[in-house]
């Protein structure tokens, strides 16, 4: 799971800074130059494209719709403005380069300049997510509370070395902005140029062109599953390099799950509002398609196969073995696919009336949710080994910082090592001392957990940085058991 | 980068996890090239064939072709018209004035 340092990238100039940074810029770095590379590519295929039409614009997602499509033209059009911002942002990222390359920076100020390439470079490949967003205030707004609960559940449901907030936010930003982002630049170029070669020699033939675009679409949705596991398993490999947290099966499957709950949240947002606006058409509604994508499915779809294939990245990473991220990536984009073909085929094929109770209720869910059931169940069963791993890891480090040091007493260890002994500890003090008490002890305990975890992270890795964090750690814990700290 | 102990359970799991995400891969691009999923095409409605009775004749009748001549010259029509009276009794008032 190491990357070759590319061409340009900040190399470590001092003995201060430690190779993660490095790991970390050079990781975003590549998948930055890949990314734009790809979306260059589309750029061309667009550009070169056979014209179907009389004065078609230049490129087809700046094809005109009627101006009385309103809020719908708003949302299928690609807006000008985002276009050219991301077309700046590859030059300005393309001349931070070069500068590099010319000057060779050090130190701080050579980390300071890939970041702001890397700024420049997908920065606003994120409008993409924040227009969708920013246009439809309110549907993005009834998505919260349902992505809020989630991710407290991912916040909570680790054990041991809980990987900070921060990095899981950041995650979930990842998958929101970028991965949303760079599926819908790459989607509207893809498109109109793959649809432009298709539909070449069927002009008059009104029924061959919906064939032909129906086709595209097919191939379009394949293109998209494969960037999005592509971006998806980028993230994983970037956010843990950056946050220096060590990468495990539960560290990956919680990173991919908050990335893919980021993009289904942009995600939902477009398709609440694009079947709300073409419910007379189609049958589907707003509230149907909320109800499918962000309450009942709301762990289906990304977050579920962005948990497998992280799951699978952790574990390659844990143990060498890069099979286990082939077989992630597999599984995820397979049944991605195949969740999006299979669905509705199988709902076609059942004989419910749509839009009855029965259809709403029972058929939807239960023809949506059929081809993900394999996945959630993986990713579940996953999840549980891992903890278990967890669980044994735990009381390892846990007995090791006991010899270490004072920060955990022997009086302490059992109830930092059973999660329900911990719960009832945090019970019963609440009860006889109050909630503030409770507060301080729950506190405590994660430090503590926090310290043993990053104990044995140095152990195995080397790495001073962390050497530094378990210091730190230390002295919170004897802080905040004194009360110099709340 | 060497591999370490490669945990079975995990190996397993991941495998079956694969291997269903390529057979629902296969399954959609079945279901994708017949075109299964595509919505419905309109379908014109096609004009109801007749039923034609057996026996009925299937060739126009030969019509005689020798007609009899129709008479040319039209006999020539009175010019002078009797001229008619101008001073015609004008209608009684309706009671209650007009509707």
């Amino acid at each position: 799971m190491t990357a070759a340092v590319p061409a340009g990238a900040a190399v470590p100039a001092t003995a201060e800074e430690v190779p993660a940074d490095v790991l970390a810029r050079t990781r975003a770095l590549l998948i930055a130059r890949i990314a734009i590379g790809l979306y260059l590519l589309e750029l061309l295929l667009n550009l070169t494209r056979p014209k179907l039409q009389d004065n078609e614009p230049t490129l087809t997602i700046f094809q005109h719709l009627p101006k009385t499509s309103g809020s719908l033209g708003r949302l299928l059009a690609m807006p000008k403005a985002v276009f050219w911002t991301v077309i700046a942002g590859i030059v300005i990222g393309a001349a931070l380069q070069a500068f590099v390359a010319i000057t060779r920076p050090e130190g701080r100020r050579a980390a300071n300049l890939t970041w702001a390439t890397l700024a420049a470079l997908l920065g606003p490949v994120a409008l993409f997510s924040l227009t969708v967003v920013a246009i439809y205030p309110l549907q993005a707004l009834i998505c919260v509370p349902g992505t809020a609960f989630v991710l407290w559940l991912l916040h909570h449901g680790q054990r041991f070395a809980r990987m900070p907030l921060s990095m899981l936010l950041t995650g979930f930003g990842w998958g929101a902005l970028l991965v949303f982002g760079l599926s819908r630049a790459y989607g509207g170029l893809l498109f109109g140029a793959v649809n432009a070669y298709m539909a070449k020699g069927a002009h008059n033939d009104m029924n061959a062109l919906l064939k032909t675009q129906y086709r595209v679409t097919d191939f379009l949705l394949l293109h998209m599953e494969v960037v999005n596991a592509l971006v998806l398993a980028g993230g994983i490999l970037v956010l843990t390099a950056m946050f220096r947290h060590r990468l495990d099966l539960v560290t990956g499957l919680i990173l991919g799950a908050a990335i893919g709950l980021g993009y289904n949240l942009v995600e939902s947002v477009l398709f609440i509002k694009l079947f709300g606006s073409l419910g007379a058409i189609n049958g589907a509604t707003a509230g149907f398609e909320f109800w499918i994508r962000q309450s009942i499915g709301l762990l289906g779809s990304q977050v579920a196969f962005g948990a497998v294939l992280g799951a699978a990245m952790g574990l390659a990473a844990q143990h060498h073995n890069k099979r286990f991220a082939y077989l992630g990536l597999a599984a995820a984009i397979g049944g991605a696919i195949g969740t999006e073909n299979l669905a509705p085929w199988l709902a076609h094929q059942a004989d419910v009336t749509a839009g009855s109770p029965a259809d709403t209720l029972i058929a939807s869910p239960f023809f949506w949710l059929l081809p993900q059931a394999p996945f959630i169940i993986t990713a579940a069963l996953l999840l549980r080994t891992g903890l278990r791993t967890r669980a044994a890891e735990a009381r390892a480090a846990i007995s090791a910082e006991l010899s270490a040091g004072p920060a955990i007493t022997r009086a302490e260890a059992p109830y930092l090592m059973d999660p329900s002994l911990r719960l009832w500890s945090l019970y019963q003090t609440w009860r006889h001392h109050g909630l503030p008490t409770a507060r301080t002890l729950h506190k405590i305990q994660t430090t503590q957990l926090s310290l043993a975890a990053r104990r044995r992270q140095h152990q195995q890795s080397g790495d001073p940085h962390t050497h530094k964090q378990a210091a730190d750690l230390q002295t919170k814990v004897m802080n905040l058991k004194t009360g110099a700290e709340q | 980068m060497t591999e370490t102990d490669t945990p079975r359970p995990q190996l397993r799991l991941l495998t079956i996890g694969a291997a269903i995400g390529l057979a629902m891969l296969a399954a959609s691009l079945v279901v994708d090239l017949t075109g299964a999923n595509d919505p419905e095409m309109p379908k014109m409605p096609a004009i109801p064939g007749r039923t034609v009775p057996s026996g009925a004749p299937t060739n126009m009748p030969q019509l005689p072709t020798d007609m009899p001549q129709m008479p040319t010259g039209m006999p020539q029509l009175p010019t002078n018209m009797p001229q008619m009276p101008t001073n015609m009794p004008s209608m009684p008032p309706v009671p209650g004035g007009a509707p």
